[in-house]
């Protein structure tokens, strides 16, 4: 018998907007001993369903059957749920920092789990288990450091006293949600090692939650992939990656940079999720899928069982079309607009577009030893050059975007944008100098003012830069929103009315405007969703292909950078290391950190053969509900 | 390292087709379903059209807010008459109308109450921006002098300025704004200092932007909702500061009624106890009016919060700088 | 850490110097002579000369300063214009009495206010959330005098008139004469001054405890399987400690400066009512006494209230 079988579950969350039908009709079954990954993009109810089933979202409206080790946690008392949790379910959440009491010791905290569920445990062994428990996962010194509070570790360290905390009652299984996400890509690796060595060790059973279907691949037996609320396709995780049944799975392993492992262009799934608050009548990711018929519109599909053990819930028989990838930038407008001079940036051609040489950059806090953030950076980047510059969290690589872009002074070394030495500018000067360089940002949220209509956003530039007012602003807004792929009716809407991927085309948008000839990209996609990512990378190519503009693509995500950059510079604590085509970093990685790096971003996927599979069952999908019939 | 953090909050705001309110209208939107923060903000509108009538109650009742109508006013014993056909409210220790004079005492009141938080809500917008834009000598300058506003004793220091300079109108509205706007100067800073960190603000920096427009469009405009809710909340606690200014006799001076000095009337020689009603009408009146700003602030603080739109209905999360919500001691 | 404390240990000082200065050219620009207070309306030229003499008012105003800072670090800040004491023999007499109403109305607002705001905490949107924040808003609405009045009529006089006595109607009795007469003189107070501090705290505790109870940390308690009551009460309550201990802290400091409404209103003799006092009298000395005595308490409780914190957080105490 499965450890957690659970069947038709259900998860409404009353908010005051209306109900979020968070979670609609899963059915899974977790073995004992096996890792079971739950795959879906912000918004699919992954997190939901874990808390909810455990009683950690109290008000949660709950339907369905989730019976572990023969017992309903539906309709468990909060008492006996209260004895499962840390003594037969662990749990490890995203982001270690906030997750562990700031003002308690980890000793404490660990030694708090023994005294719950073992009252009974003299506190002398309770500490001895938790020291053991910690050496276990990897902490050095593990006895000395149960007087440490949770502030003293490293993020990494952080994650791994969660693990220890979560394990030292050698629970059943643990629900491992997002737990590297917030973690560095090496940092990430070094945790799912740990979790695989636990699971080994002690034969836990593992429900691991991602957003990332390639990093279940070489960890996750077998998974489930949900879409808004619903679930999509359930197998065995080879069957998942070799031949996807659902046309969103093809979808996201298809728009994933990590899992398309060449230069070529990635397959964005067009459009955006849904809202939570309705519930449709047909298949939820019908208005994005290629394949959707009427049907697909209307009522909600089929569950199928393969033989080789995939369920999925769709209406199509057939495998999914493998939809080509469209441009992002409209020929209409690139051939239309007058931008077709861009190639003539001023005095382009016999110089470098930037050249950096041997800047430092250190940070003088008052109280604190001074930071050295850079410690002789050199690079250079022709017209037209794309350079990839990848480093772990706080390795200098914004710091120096921002200091190309002029955003903070360096303490030695020359920057020179087209030949002129930016270091003496005055303000006047830059004022100037910025038509040439400008910066996309990281945050979709952060970096537009909720307070300003986006035809104002975009249009600032203009106003500033070049005096432009009234029609004319208008009418180049317009044309920027349209190049973008903005609806540019969407002219006097504000930043909130639009999703992350769209926000992100208003960022580019704005950084267009003046027809730089360097653009700088800071993370730009690390905020969204694999399938929106995959929309605004493609639009970063084709935008560079139809105009030449010089790129500079900062992020932490070796594979990212891989499908827009000719270069990637390698930075490791303020230096750069590695400078090479980007192929040739992938081929033949020279430096360590390179290799690490690399490493720790590809995850192996498993092979299989061309299945000969047939249905062995096919049984109407999971019903819809009213929202009085959930957790009635 | 920010990948997609999905949680519960993002599950929930999910694109959904949204269509951006600006504050005021978010705020009407909110507080039309808020039946306490109406009945307050009707409450209010009585009490202004109160004040308003109160030369109107003089014509009607023939009584003057400052004549003494020692025959009918008073008992033979001399004490006050307690609420009857002539007197609708009573009359107070000199025989003066106390309905004609709760309503004078109406205008003072809120008149301090809003012009001072008003004038009390610019100083702090303002230190609070200069101080949180501009950092450096500035910051540290306005810092150290709001430190010091909030380091007086305010109600001893206030003493001490009447002593010199003696009680009048302007002093206890200066007195009210001097010792009001530093709770707000303290969080504008904190919100400015926040907001200068965000990535618009430096997109705007890389536009080439000036500063006099970067803290015009960029930094202001999203101050709207602290500005709004801290001012509204201001209010209540002029109006109790100026009441307990004329009732130790430091704030509004007589013949001028106001509400604390009328309360002080009342407590001169324990006159209440023998005259109830120079205390209850006069302290009912303060007592309502302050709660019913008390409950619009909430309202309107409640209707702001960012975050109460996506929230869920229980387990609810929300933010309220800790402060001082009123004069007392 | 210890450099964060100078740190803060100097803007105190600053604070108060800056407090010291702005009082006393206050009253150095301050229109009329105290020389003619004292010496009186009928003195000659020549008395008056002398007493101005006498008062150190005839000399640069700089000099007068150092005079008055360099006698007020020694403890001495003159004597009063009037009853020609020792101003700080006179607050010294009026401490006890402040101290006593302020204190033990303390233990009554927190015992008051922070179950209630926990109470609502844990119930948010129930009606024991609304009726506790009821309270509360009434609570922080009532102005001291109004609700001191309030009580003193319907709990002294009211019961006076129908013949026995519950309470007595003000005063102030020193503890030496008795447990019982101390406290029962003081309950009227305490409640008046706790009730209107209690609706703060329950505000604040109900608005940190809320936020708290969102915090991821607090998820993981619950994932450990702990009881509901040791999360709120361990977990919970520890976080929202500073900002209680922050409010706290400001208002002892400020309260203990002078419950000046309080005094007026229950006829107590404290450091209040010696300041109102003061000002009807014009004696100046006593003013800046009682001001920068004030500003004393808050600037030394803020202090604490640091020290409190290097206690309280983990991350202070590291650096």
């Amino acid at each position: 018998m499965a450890l957690l079988e659970v069947s038709d579950i259900y998860v409404n969350l009353p908010t005051e907007d209306g109900v979020v039908h968070a979670v609609q009709g899963a059915s899974f079954d977790v073995e004992r001993g096996e890792v079971f990954g739950i795959v879906g993009e912000s918004g699919s109810g992954k997190s939901v369903l874990t808390q909810a089933m455990t009683g950690l979202l109290p008000s949660a409206q709950i339907s369905g059957k989730v019976i572990f080790d023969g017992q309903d946690l539906i309709t468990a008392e909060p008492a006996t749920l209260r004895a499962l949790r840390g003594k037969r379910i662990g749990m490890v959440f995203q982001d270690p920092l906030s997750s562990l009491h700031p003002y308690f010791t980890i000793g404490s905290q660990i030694v708090e789990v023994i005294k719950t569920h073992e009252p009974k445990t003299p506190k002398k062994e309770a500490r001895e288990r938790a020291a053991q428990m910690l050496d276990m996962v990897g902490i050095p010194n593990a006895s000395k450091r149960l007087r440490d509070y949770p502030h003293q570790f490293s993020g990494g360290m952080r994650q791994r006293v969660m693990i220890a905390m979560a394990l030292v009652l050698s629970p059943d299984f643990i629900i491992a949600d997002e737990p590297t996400t917030a973690l560095d890509v090496t940092i990430q690796k070094q945790i799912l090692d740990l979790l695989a060595d636990m699971r080994e060790r002690l034969g836990t059973t593992v429900i691991m939650i991602s957003h990332d279907l390639s990093l279940l691949a070489s960890f996750a037996d077998r998974a489930m992939v949900m879409y808004a609320g619903h679930q999509m396709e359930t197998g065995p995780i080879a069957s998942l990656f070799n031949h996807p049944a659902h046309p969103y799975t093809s979808g996201l392993l298809r728009s994933s940079p990590v899992t398309e492992e060449t230069q070529d262009r990635l397959t964005p799934i067009d459009g955006r999720a849904p809202s939570l608050l309705g519930v449709p009548a047909g298949c939820a990711f019908a208005p994005r899928c290629a394949d959707a018929d009427e049907r697909c519109f209307t009522s909600r599909p089929t569950q199928r069982i393969f033989d080789d053990g995939v369920k999925v819930n769709c209406w199509l028989h057939a495998d999914p079309t493998l939809v080509d990838p469209k441009s992002e930038v409209d020929d209409f407008v690139t051939n239309a607009h007058d931008r077709i001079n861009f190639h003539t940036f001023p005095g382009a051609k016999d110089q470098p577009v930037v050249e950096v040489k041997d800047v430092h950059l250190t940070f003088r806090a008052k109280t604190r030893h001074p930071v050295h953030v850079l410690k002789g950076v050199s690079l250079s980047l022709e017209q037209g050059d794309t350079l990839g510059l990848v480093g772990e969290s706080g390795c200098g690589k914004t710091t120096l975007a921002r200091a190309i872009a002029g955003l903070i002074p360096t303490t030695s070394g020359s920057i020179k944008l087209i030949g002129q030495e930016v270091g003496g500018l005055k303000t006047d000067e830059w004022r100037r100098m910025r038509r040439n360089v400008q910066m996309v940002f990281q945050d979709p949220y952060g970096s537009l003012n909720p307070r300003r209509r986006v035809g104002a956003i975009i249009g600032e530039p203009l106003r500033i830069q070049k005096g432009m007012s009234g029609e004319d602003l208008k009418h180049a807004v317009r044309e920027l929103m349209e190049l973008v792929g903005l609806d540019p009716e969407h002219y006097n809407r504000f930043p909130a009315e639009f999703s992350g991927g769209q926000r992100q085309r208003i960022g580019i948008a704005r950084a267009l405007a003046l027809d730089p000839q360097l653009l700088i990209f800071d993370e730009p996609v690390s905020a969204l969703d694999v399938s929106i990512q995959a929309q605004i990378l493609n639009l970063m190519k084709d935008l560079q292909e139809a105009f030449g503009y010089t790129y500079l693509f900062i992020s932490h995500d070796l594979a990212v950078v891989r499908h827009v950059c000719d270069r990637i510079a390698v930075m490791d604590a303020g230096e750069i290391v590695e400078t090479a085509a980007t192929e040739e970093i992938f081929a033949n990685p020279q430096h360590p950190f390179t290799k690490k790096l690399l490493a720790a971003s590809v995850h192996p996927i498993p092979e299989l053969e061309e299945p000969n599979r047939e249905v062995v069952v096919e049984t109407p999908g999971p019903a819809i509900l009213e929202d009085a019939e959930v957790g009635a | 390292m920010s990948e997609a953090a999905p949680t519960v909050a993002e599950a929930i705001q999910a694109p959904a087709q949204v269509v951006q309110r600006s504050s005021w209208q978010h705020l009407w939107y909110r507080l039309r379903r808020d039946k306490a923060s109406l009945t307050a903000l009707v409450f209010i509108a009585l009490v202004i059209a109160f004040a308003v009538c109160a030369p109107l109650l003089e014509t009607v009742t023939g009584h003057l807010y400052d004549a003494q109508f020692r025959d009918t006013g008073l008992t033979p014993q001399g004490l006050p008459v307690g609420p009857n056909s002539e007197f609708l409210l009573g009359a107070d220790y000199l025989g003066r109308d106390m309905l004609v004079r709760l309503a004078y005492g109406a205008q003072v009141s809120l008149l301090v109450g809003v012009l001072a938080a008003l004038i009390a809500a610019c100083i702090g917008v303002t230190v609070g921006l200069l101080a949180g834009y501009f950092g450096g000598w500035v910051d540290a300058v306005l810092s150290r002098f709001t430190d010091f506003v909030m380091a007086i004793p305010f109600l001893l220091f206030a003493l001490a300025l009447v002593s010199v300079y003696g009680a009048s109108f302007q002093m206890c509205l200066f007195m009210v704004v001097f010792f009001s706007w530093a709770v707000l100067g303290r969080v504008i800073r904190a919100q400015v200092r926040a907001l200068k960190e965000r990535e618009f603000v430096e997109a705007s920096r890389s536009l080439g932007a000036s500063t006099p427009s970067i803290v015009v469009k960029d930094v202001l405009p999203n101050l709207t909702e602290p500005i709004i809710v801290y001012t509204t909340q201001l209010i209540p606690s002029a109006i109790v500061f100026e009441a307990s200014l004329s009732f130790l006799g430091l704030g509004i001076v007589p013949p001028m009624p106001s509400w604390g000095q009328m309360l002080s009337d009342a407590s001169q020689n324990s006159m209440y106890m023998v005259a109830p009603w120079m205390l209850v009408s006069t302290g009912l009146m303060l007592l309502l009016t302050t709660l019913a700003f008390n409950i619009l602030g909430d309202g309107v603080r409640d209707a702001l919060d960012p975050k109460a739109g996506r929230r869920l209905l229980a387990g609810l999360r929300r933010k309220q700088k800790p402060g001082k919500e009123a004069a007392h001691g | 850490m210890a450099k964060v404390l100078l740190q803060r240990l100097g803007y105190a000082v600053l604070i108060l110097f800056l407090l010291s200065l702005f009082i006393f050219l206050l009253f150095y620009v301050a229109p009329g002579n105290p020389a003619r207070l004292i010496a009186g309306e009928k003195a000659s030229a020549e008395v008056l000369a002398q007493v101005t003499h006498n008062l150190g008012l005839d000399r640069p105003i700089y000099e007068q300063y150092w005079r008055f800072i360099t006698n007020a670090f020694q403890g001495d800040f003159g004597y009063s214009y009037r009853s020609k004491v020792a101003v700080w023999a006179l607050i010294a007499g009026r401490i006890p009495a402040t101290v006593s109403i302020v204190f033990g109305a303390m233990f009554i607002w927190l015992g008051i206010g922070i179950p209630l705001g926990i109470l609502s905490a844990r119930h948010p949107g129930t009606w024991r959330d609304r009726v506790a924040q009821i309270i509360a808003l009434i609570g922080i609405s009532f102005p001291t005098f109004v609700l001191g009045m309030t009580l003193l009529y319907t709990l002294y006089f009211m019961p006076k008139q129908a013949g026995f006595t519950l309470f007595p109607a003000g005063g102030y009795k020193e503890f030496g004469a008795g447990l019982w007469e101390w406290g029962s003189h003081l309950i009227l107070p305490w409640f008046t001054l706790a009730l209107v501090t209690a609706a703060i705290y329950q505000r604040l505790t109900r608005a940190q405890l809320l936020d708290v109870l969102g915090e991821d940390y607090i998820r993981t308690a619950r994932a450990k399987g702990l009881k509901e009551w040791k999360v709120v009460y361990k977990h919970g309550m520890r976080a929202t400690l500073t900002v209680l201990t922050t409010q706290l802290g400001a208002d002892i400091g400020y309260l203990l400066g002078g419950t000046i409404i309080m005094e007026n209103v229950f006829g107590i003799q404290g450091v209040g009512s010696l300041a109102i006092n003061a000002v009807k009298q014009q004696d100046r000395p006593v003013i800046i006494g009682v001001v920068l005595l004030g500003g004393f308490f808050i600037v030394t409780m803020n202090l604490i209230v640091d020290l409190v914190h290097v206690g309280l957080e983990p991350r202070l105490r590291a650096k």
